[in-house]
């Protein structure tokens, strides 16, 4: 046997020479400010990419407008910015829910992306603060034909991007082809980016036979048209959403693929420039102080990515972020009680819903989803698992779009008796607790409840729990399940989902069809073996009308013909918790889940 | 020697062609998808198709006989051609390198893990020694049941309950992440370890930033090895403390001090020096939870979103990237056993 401590010695030498080869990949060379090489790839090490071209928050801009590299973010570390710590002593600190996967907002649909790019880029058409309605923003005016086909935007005048170039027709056309044009030479698809919004929103990519899309075309400097292939009278809301902030297209054209991501650039016109961010950790945005309108009240803003919720509200707790959002719902009384902390108000955009499959027999029968309609008692989970705070639910759409909800009250108060009866009239006197599927195999009644919190469920399995509470009060015995999210999500739309499950949408703007279409239109066939192509048909005249009476007639009718045949139960509109301190003032938070950053401020 | 090495460098192939075998397939096994996580209750079956096309997801999986593409224009053998150019591919959420992401996440997990194991040892083994000294006392029954609670208590929990104790009621550490906002303002990491990037850069207030960040999550991640690395040193240090050697050095007349540390203890540490080793592996899963309710910015999280999101490159590059660590640190474990004792070669 030799000495022991030999052998000690000998395991910890192998360790450190293991482990040094590791930290020297993961460490960049020490000089801060190394001269930067063009090319796009970041060399090894380069884990802090700086955002900005400029080492200070108020260089000119007109310094970096030449495309030439020289501490262009592409490739440079970090060059010192200030490299003091404290001068972020007055920024304002935002608990994000997680981290941004894009800082494109042409090419994320992610709210915890979002919330930052419209910090950075700005839209065309803006949103009025903290309601469901339209502003000028980068456009000064629109107007439509007749028939909402040819829309006309009049520029702002005046405007700069971040690196110093103009806001100008050329640039809004350019944004707008990148996300349009599968052929767009500055599109990279080919290297990755989907502009999966654009195809969501419009049906498709321009030239495809579903996209309402016709085309965009430079009038003169500061006026541009757009085309679309039907009537679309909405397009100023829909322009009004993040999805549409536009980029710099030099900054887009110099970082090609890299754009947005955390070794690239993301320059907009936005109240706000990025300054770093650091993977995993936090965003730093920097105030614009050549910013066209009022400027931002705080000299810049970190983002601190938190996805953990109770971590945020423990944050929040702590005096270490000023504000968040998401946060989980019995933390209204932990804001309202701590002395510190307010609960802020926000209109909620969403709807929760509980959706059948016709096809799982008794399912398909109108009296028993009409029973099971009558056995849910919206008022007491609102009360129990929402705060009493929200609404609930007698149709699809939140109060942002009351103009289109159909006419009277729910249908559907809660009333077990009456549910009992309609039981009994469709032949269930005592209930049932089984299903037959359409290839007649029997089997448990399923109830799927989400894996992952929403806002618009926050807690999905008590819900559940009360749900079957409830539905076994009138003698429906149901089986609670549950799985993966992806797989919840993928089974759904493949029409694979039996029995009942849990779901809900946050719209994305003020479009009633964002609700109703999504849910009614011809996808439910496959989700729900709900077919009604009257419905279909209404609907899409709804989007089209010419003028908004059409419109609302159209949905009016949409409206009764769901609750008629009630395929699908909505539940409560509710909003999302958010929390701030007590001492931030100026925000008013926006029913689309994210807004500029503009109006806040903090004495710290 | 020689001969060992190779044999043993070269058995590391199939098992690490299995290991990326293995992960590109269960992942497709589960249901879901990139597509479907990107587009999240927004997803369409058309849009889902057209996002899989673009993201490549349309590909078959091994073969393609379909006459429309090459036969090995698949899934499986696009990523296995990457691979062997050392490349993870793209993170399709995030379009960024799996290889930069790796690089910028290893280090945060190295140095949580790190000091985890520092405590668990610092901690383990003195409270293992006593209560073999002290057989049969209190101190040996409470470090049982200390023992006990550390294995059996939920990370997660423990976490929350040291962010509420001494963040939120006696400030005096930060909930989470690694450092304070203000300080990654134009830092410079060298290592990626903060602790020691401080004291390279000459900024002492960084290092303390980071010892503060890095307590509570350290804390919570060193319950499970402490546990059995103080249960390893008790049994241990029993056992020698029954040899002969050790009566010889009491009738001596040698101090207790002495006969302990210079006599027992030297001998009693080399099985818990082999189970420090065998705790790399809990300690790179607990890692997935603590860096959860810490939100810290460390390989856990980023394979945890991965699997979330269905970011195939990611999980693939990630599982590949830890198991690999693990088998060569076993290796080097079992190759430096091998060099001292001669006879394991030819077992």
């Amino acid at each position: 046997m030799k000495p022991i401590s030999l052998r000690m010695r000998f395991s910890a030498f192998l360790l450190l020479a293991l482990l040094l080869p590791i930290l020297a990949a993961c460490g960049g060379t020490a000089t801060p400010g190394a001269a930067t090489t063009p090319e796009a790839s970041a060399p090894a090490g380069d884990t802090l990419p700086s955002a900005s071209p400029e080492p200070s928050a108020s260089a000119s801009p007109a310094t970096d407008a030449s495309p030439s590299p020289s501490g262009s973010a592409e490739a440079s570390p970090a060059t010192g910015t200030t490299g003091e710590s404290g001068d972020t002593a007055n920024f304002l600190v935002y608990g994000n829910p997680g981290e941004p996967d894009l800082l494109d907002s042409m090419d994320t649909t992610s709210g915890q992306a979002l919330v930052v790019t419209d910090q950075i880029q700005e839209t065309l058409v803006g949103r009025v603060e903290g309601k469901v309605g339209t502003q000028p923003l980068l456009a000064e005016e629109w107007t439509a034909n007749e028939d909402s086909t040819e829309w006309t935007f009049k520029l702002r005048q005046g405007v700069k991007f971040h690196d110093g170039t103009d806001f100008n027709a050329d640039a809004v056309v350019f944004n707008f082809q990148r996300m349009a044009d599968p052929s767009f030479e500055f599109g990279y698809r080919d290297k990755g980016k989907t502009f999966q919004a654009f195809n969501d929103i419009f049906g498709g990519f321009a030239g495809s036979d579903t996209t309402a899309w016709e085309g965009i075309e430079k009038v003169d400097d500061f006026t541009v048209k757009i085309t679309m292939k039907r009537s679309f009278p909405l397009l100023a809301d829909v322009l009004s959403s993040s999805y549409f902030g536009l980029s710099s297209p030099e900054v887009v054209k110099k970082n090609a693929e890299k754009y947005g991501t955390p070794g690239g650039e993301a320059v907009g016109t936005g109240p706000f420039k990025l300054e770093s961010w650091t993977p995993g950790q936090n965003i730093i945005l920097v105030r614009n102080d050549d910013y066209w309108g009022e400027k931002a009240k705080m000299p810049g803003a970190i983002v601190r990515f938190i996805a953990d919720a109770p971590a945020r509200v423990a944050e929040l707790q702590a005096g270490s972020i000023d504000f968040s959002v998401n946060l989980p719902p019995d933390s209204r009384e932990t804001l309202q009680s701590d002395a510190n902390l307010q609960d802020v108000k926000v209109e909620p955009f969403n709807i929760a819903y509980i959706a059948m499959n016709l096809n799982s027999k008794p399912l398909d029968n109108p009296k028993v989803r009409q029973a099971i309609a009558h056995a849910i008692n919206k008022q007491e989970i609102l009360d129990a698992f929402y705060g009493g705070v929200g609404e609930v639910a007698q149709s699809f759409l939140p109060e942002g779009l009351s103009w289109a909800r159909p006419e009277g009250d729910d249908p559907y108060p809660y009333d077990p008796e009456k549910a009992k009866a309609l039981l009994a009239e469709a032949g269930f006197p005592d209930g049932f607790d089984t299903m037959t599927l359409s290839d007649g195999t029997e089997s448990a009644l399923e109830f799927w409840y989400m894996p992952v919190s929403r806002p618009y469920f926050p807690t999905p399995q008590p819900v559940a729990e009360a749900f079957a509470a409830q539905l076994a009060d009138i003698g429906i015995k149901v089986e609670l399940k549950t799985e993966d999210w992806g797989a919840y999500l993928d089974n759904v739309d493949a029409g694979k989902k039996n029995g009942m499950w849990m779901l809900g949408w946050t719209g994305d703007y003020a479009d009633p069809n964002n609700f109703l279409y999504v849910f009614f239109g011809p996808t439910v066939e496959l989700k729900q073996g709900y077919k009604n192509q009257e419905l279909i048909t209404i609907l899409e005249n709804g989007g089209t009308a010419k003028s908004q009476e059409e419109a609302a007639e159209n949905f009016k009718k949409a409206g009764d013909i769901i609750r008629q045949d009630v395929p699908t139960i909505p539940i409560v509109h509710a909003p999302p918790v958010y929390g701030a301190k007590k001492a931030l003032q100026g925000w008013t938070p926006s029913p689309f889940g994210h807004e500029p950053w503009r109006t806040l401020s903090i004495e710290k | 020697m020689f001969a060992y090495t190779i044999r043993r460098v070269l058995g590391l192939i199939p098992v690490l062609l299995g290991i990326s075998f293995l992960v590109f397939l269960v992942l497709r096994l589960i249901p879901g998808n990139p597509a479907i996580t990107i587009l999240g209750e927004r997803a369409t079956p058309r849009q889902v198709r057209e996002l899989e096309i673009q993201l490549g997801l349309d590909k078959k999986l091994f073969f393609d006989f379909s006459g429309q593409r090459n036969v090995f224009d698949t899934q499986y053998f696009n990523f296995m051609r990457e691979l062997a150019r050392g490349d993870f591919g793209t993170s399709i959420i995030r379009r960024t390198d799996v290889n930069t992401e790796l690089r910028t996440r290893f280090p945060a997990t190295l140095e949580l893990t790190l000091a985890a194991l520092t405590i668990s040892v610092l901690v383990g083994v003195p409270i293992g020694m006593v209560a073999a000294i002290r057989r049969g006392s209190w101190i040996d029954a409470g470090s049982v049941l200390l023992a006990l609670i550390g294995v059996s208590i939920p990370i997660f929990w423990l976490g929350l309950m040291m962010q509420y104790l001494f963040a939120v009621n006696l400030h005096i550490l930060p909930v989470s992440q690694r450092l304070d906002a203000q300080f990654s303002r134009g830092f410079r990491e060298i290592t990626g370890l903060y602790v020691l990037d401080g004291l390279l850069l000459g900024r002492l207030d960084l290092t303390w930033n980071a010892i503060k960040h890095l307590i509570m999550p350290s804390v919570a991640l060193s319950t499970v090895p402490l546990a059995i690395i103080a249960r390893m040193t008790r049994s241990a240090m029993l056992e020698v403390l029954s040899q002969d050697y050790v009566r010889t050095a009491w009738a001596k007349g040698l101090r207790e001090r002495v006969v302990v540390t210079r006599h027992a203890l030297r001998n009693a540490l080399l099985p818990v020096v082999t189970i420090v080793g065998l705790q790399l592996g809990f300690l790179l899963s607990g890692a997935i939870l603590t860096e959860t309710v810490f939100s810290w910015p460390g390989i856990g999280t980023w394979l945890y979103t991965g699997v979330q999101g269905r970011d195939y490159p990611v999980v693939q590059g990630g599982v590949i990237f830890v198991a690999f660590l693990f088998v060569i640190v076993n290796m080097l474990v079992d190759l430096s056993y091998a060099f001292l004792d001669p006879r394991i070669q030819h077992r």
